[in-house]
C-alpha cells in the first residue's frame, strides 16, 4: 500500500517520494507525512474504497472544498499550510514545524511565549477568517442555531437517548438566542488539537473539516469550550483570556454573544461525545477510544449545568 | 443508563486487549494503552458506587415526576417534559439534574469537578 502510493505520488509530483507515514486516524480522510527532494510535504488524501457507512450524516466537507478554503484563508493572512500540488485521490501541502499536541502546547517551556500570545493571535485569525465573503466561497453546509437544535433532537430521538440536561440546554439556547448576524465562514473545529504552535505562536490553522456557514461567534465560542482548555485554568483554549480574544477580534460580538457560543459548542461537543459512542456501538467502527468519549458526556453536562443553571431557565 | 454500558466498556475493553495478543504496544496501541488505563479506572469506580447512584437517580426522578418506573423511562419522561416546556419544580429538577451529574462525574473522572 505505502510503496504504491509513493510511487503514485512521485509520478504526480514529477519527483521521488519516500518515507511516507500515515499520521493520524479516526476521521474520514487520511493524513500522510512523506519526503520528496529536500522537503517533507504532507499528504490529505481520501481511502479508496468508501469507509465505515455514514450513519449519523456528517457534515463534513469533500476534499475539493476543504483545499479550496484551505487557499483562500491563507490569500487573507489566516495562517495555513500552503498547498504544493493536487494528486489523485488527494492534495499536497507544506508541513509546518510546530507543536499541536494539547498538553505539550500547554506546558512545553520553549512554547512559554506563544502561550502569552495565543488569545489575540485566535482572535485575528478568526476575523481574518471572516473576511471572506459567504457567497465568494465553494458551497457549504449553512448551521444556524435551530437548524442545530433541530437536528440534534432528531439525532436523540433516532438513538433513543433520553438527556435530560440536553434537552434543558436546548431550550436555554432558544430562549437566550441573540439577534442573528449575517453568517460567516466557520472553520469549525478551532482549538488546541488543530492548531500548530511554534515558539513564536501560531504557525497553523489545520483541519477544515467542519467548516460551514454560521454564526461569527461560534468559532471563538468553541474555542472557550471547557475540554478544550485540557485541564488549563485559563477560559480561551486554557491559556488566555476572553477579553483578549474579543479585543484582537476585532468587533462585532459582545462578551454575552461569546458566553452564548460557549454553551453552544459545549452542548455541540456532547452530542459529538454521543455520536462517536453509538459509530462504535454500531459496529461501523469498533474503537476503545470511540467507547471511551462516551463517557465524556457527563463532563459536558456537568459544564452545561455550571452554565445555564444559575439563571432564571 | 449511561452509554457505552459498564458491559459495553469491558468489551471494548476485552477486544482490545486481545487485539494487542502479547504484542509490544507502540504508536496508535501505546496511546489506547493509557485509555484503557483510564477504562479500567471507571469500570472500577462504577462496580463501586454505580447502584447506589442509579438508586438515588431513582428516587429522586420519582419524586419530580410523581410516578413510578425505570431510569430509562423516568428520564425518556423527563426529557419529553422539558423539551415541550412542560412546568416543572426548578429547584427540584435543578436538584436532581446536579446531583445526577455530580454522582456520573464521580464514576467518569472525578477530578474534572475538582479543578
Amino acid at each position: 500500500m505505502t510503496a504504491t502510493l509513493e510511487a503514485e505520488l512521485g509520478l504526480a509530483l514529477g519527483r521521488p517520494v519516500s518515507d511516507l507515514e500515515r499520521l493520524s486516524g479516526g476521521t474520514s480522510r487520511e493524513t500522510w507525512r512523506f519526503v520528496c527532494g529536500d522537503r517533507r510535504l504532507i499528504l490529505r488524501r481520501d481511502p479508496e474504497t468508501a469507509d465505515v457507512p455514514d450513519l449519523f450524516q456528517s457534515q463534513a466537507i469533500d476534499r475539493d472544498t476543504e483545499r479550496l478554503l484551505i487557499a483562500l484563508a491563507g490569500a487573507v493572512g489566516v495562517p495555513v499550510p500552503r498547498i504544493e500540488a493536487v494528486v489523485p485521490h488527494g492534495y499536497v501541502m507544506e508541513c509546518l514545524a510546530g507543536e499541536t499536541i494539547p498538553r505539550r502546547i500547554l506546558r512545553d517551556p520553549a512554547l512559554a511565549e506563544a502561550r502569552t500570545k495565543l488569545a489575540g493571535e485566535c482572535g485575528r485569525a478568526l476575523a481574518g477568517l471572516q473576511t471572506l465573503a459567504p457567497d465568494r466561497l465553494p458551497p457549504l453546509p449553512r448551521l444556524d442555531v435551530p437548524s442545530q437544535i433541530a437536528a440534534w433532537r432528531d439525532l436523540l430521538d433516532r438513538l433513543g437517548e433520553a438527556r435530560p440536561v440536553f434537552e434543558l440546554a436546548m431550550t436555554w439556547l432558544e430562549d437566550h438566542r441573540p439577534a442573528p448576524l449575517p453568517e460567516v465562514l466557520v472553520h469549525g473545529d478551532f482549538r488546541l488539537g488543530n492548531l500548530m504552535i511554534g515558539p513564536f505562536g501560531l504557525v497553523g490553522v489545520l483541519d477544515w473539516e467542519l467548516a460551514h456557514l454560521g454564526d461569527p461567534a461560534e468559532d471563538l465560542g468553541w474555542l472557550c469550550v471547557r475540554s478544550w482548555r485540557f485541564g488549563a485554568p485559563e477560559p480561551v483554549a486554557g491559556v488566555g483570556r476572553r477579553v483578549d480574544l474579543l479585543a484582537a477580534f476585532g468587533g462585532g460580538v459582545d462578551a454575552a454573544r461569546l458566553a452564548y457560543f460557549e454553551v453552544f459548542g459545549t452542548l455541540r461537543w456532547g452530542m459529538i461525545c454521543l455520536i462517536q459512542v453509538y459509530t462504535h456501538l454500531s459496529s461501523a467502527r469498533r474503537s476503545l477510544e470511540l467507547a471511551a468519549i462516551g463517557r465524556r458526556v457527563s463532563e459536558t453536562e456537568y459544564d452545561l449545568l455550571n452554565l445555564i443553571g444559575s439563571g432564571a431557565g | 443508563m449511561d452509554r457505552p454500558t459498564r458491559a459495553e466498556l469491558e468489551q471494548a475493553l476485552r477486544a482490545f486487549t486481545d487485539s494487542l495478543a502479547g504484542k509490544p504496544a507502540v504508536g496508535r496501541d501505546a496511546y489506547l494503552l493509557r485509555v484503557a488505563e483510564t477504562v479500567r479506572a471507571i469500570l472500577g469506580r462504577e462496580a463501586q458506587s454505580g447502584a447506589e447512584a442509579e438508586q438515588a437517580e431513582n428516587r429522586r426522578l420519582v419524586a419530580l415526576l410523581g410516578r413510578s418506573g425505570s431510569n430509562a423511562a423516568l428520564n425518556r419522561d423527563l426529557a419529553s417534559k422539558l423539551r415541550v416546556r412542560e412546568p416543572l419544580d426548578r429547584a427540584a429538577l435543578m436538584a436532581h439534574l446536579k446531583a445526577t451529574v455530580a454522582d456520573r462525574l464521580a464514576i467518569d473522572n472525578p477530578r474534572y469537578a475538582e479543578s
